[in-house]
């Protein structure tokens, strides 16, 4: 979706702001926020692109008035609540109502089990039908295309120009997946646009951009 | 369009309170496996991992070509691996070449050499203006890149994160790669720093 956390090429952000030493958590909370949400998502209740998407629906002015991690608590109590963990009512009352403790989620095993888990990871590399229509060197122009739902294709390299640097597998699409709609795997590919592609005349001299671009995002360019 | 009466949202301290609690209410995460998190984070994974892998590709010329070509292998020899790892591609910088990732969209990152992001990696002035200006940006990193060097940024939009491979600081030759190590820093594997300097002998 065209919305705000696609802030790609966007002016009016001001100077980067640089911590000295930062730590990885400023608070309290953002332990027990990340820890929470990374449990959840390592035992399987939710998948990245859930979240991503849970993200890109928060109204615009929240977006940027908040810290990343309350970011990641607006997904929280979004997600518990779209996957059924808990009801609305009880998330806004801060303890359980019904009674029910049965859920589809699987527990995450207690003892030493996350580290595993961790380490394992997960790769949403899936085996695709799909031929792989661009090799290597191809030039290819991206879709101007504007979905409402979650996509992975940003604006500022919508409807450009750029050679195939690489094709990296199939995987599964995270614009059917964020939805619940199924994996649609497909294959990917490293998409290299020069600046002046991407930024006109007037950009800055000698630099490109890499990204990784699904196969429903690309048309052959001539 | 008048404004919207909105009640202001209460302090994030209680709202993971009131999401920690019925989880565990409802049996579904043991705090404990929150804390365990937390000690991956603060303490598993981190910059020191993406250093070793740095200074071990200084040091063996053979190492250096593997991560170059399979690098989720290569960085699994040194035991990092794992939730956003699964897919890396280690980009080289060279005196032609200075590699600088971001992820516009959210704040994708490769966890198990960097661990998790720096505020400014996630903030809106980073991820909007790398890719537009990114010699720009490296200037206010006190990082400036020739006109005659390309700069190739990556977009972490979807599977593959990417961790930059800095050049070897100059002076360095009687480095063991522990020693080596010390000098490479989490910006300089991000893309928007350099190594540290060896200290000179006196």
């Amino acid at each position: 979706m065209d919305c705000v956390a696609d802030m790609g090429g966007m002016h009016g952000f001001g100077p980067i702001e640089i911590e000295k030493n930062e730590p990885v958590f400023h608070a309290e909370w953002e332990k027990r926020t990340a820890g929470t949400q990374l449990a959840a998502a390592m035992s399987g209740a939710w998948i990245a692109d859930e979240c991503r998407h849970s993200m890109e629906l928060m109204p615009a002015h929240e977006y940027l008035q908040t810290s990343y991690f309350e970011h990641w608590l607006f997904f929280l109590e979004r997600l518990i609540v779209l996957k059924g963990l808990v009801t609305k009512e009880e998330l806004a009352a801060g303890h359980l109502i019904s009674s029910e403790l049965n859920t589809t989620l699987a527990k995450v095993p207690p003892g030493g089990r996350l580290a595993e888990i961790f380490h394992t990871g997960g790769s949403p590399a899936r085996p695709s039908d799909r031929p792989v229509r661009f090799q290597k060197g191809q030039r290819v122009r991206t879709r101007n295309i504007h979905p409402p739902g979650h996509t992975r294709l940003p604006r500022y390299i919508r409807n450009h120009v750029g050679t195939v640097i690489d094709c990296l597998g199939t995987y599964a699409f995270p614009d059917t997946l964020a939805h619940g709609l199924g994996e649609t795997p497909q294959p990917t590919y490293l998409v290299r646009f020069d600046g002046e592609e991407l930024w006109g005349p007037d950009c800055e001299p000698c630099s490109c951009l890499t990204i990784e671009m699904f196969d429903d995002y690309l048309d052959p360019a001539p | 369009m008048a404004e919207k009466h909105t009640t202001p949202p209460s302090d994030p301290a209680l709202r993971i309170k009131a999401i920690e609690t019925l989880l565990t209410e409802k049996q579904i995460i043991d705090p404990a496996v929150i804390d365990e998190v937390v000690d991956i984070f603060e303490n598993k994974v981190g910059p020191r991992n993406g250093a070793k892998v740095v200074a071990r590709a200084w040091v063996d010329p053979d190492y250096r070509e593997r991560l170059l070509t399979n690098s989720v292998e290569a960085i699994a020899e040194l035991g990092f691996q794992g939730v956003d790892g699964e897919h890396m591609l280690v980009v080289e910088n060279t005196p032609e070449v200075h590699n600088v990732m971001v992820c516009t969209l959210c704040s994708c990152y490769p966890w198990p050499t960097l661990g998790l992001p720096p505020v400014w990696y996630k903030s809106a002035p980073y991820r909007s203006r790398v890719v537009r200006e990114p010699r720009a940006v490296l200037k206010e990193f006190g990082l400036v890149i020739p006109d005659n060097v390309e700069v190739r940024v990556w977009d972490a939009n979807a599977n593959t994160r990417y961790l930059v491979l800095p050049m070897r600081p100059k002076g360095t030759e009687g480095m063991n790669e522990k020693e080596l190590a010390e000098l490479v820093t989490r910006d300089s594997m991000i893309g928007t720093g350099l190594p540290l300097q060896a200290k000179s002998e006196t």
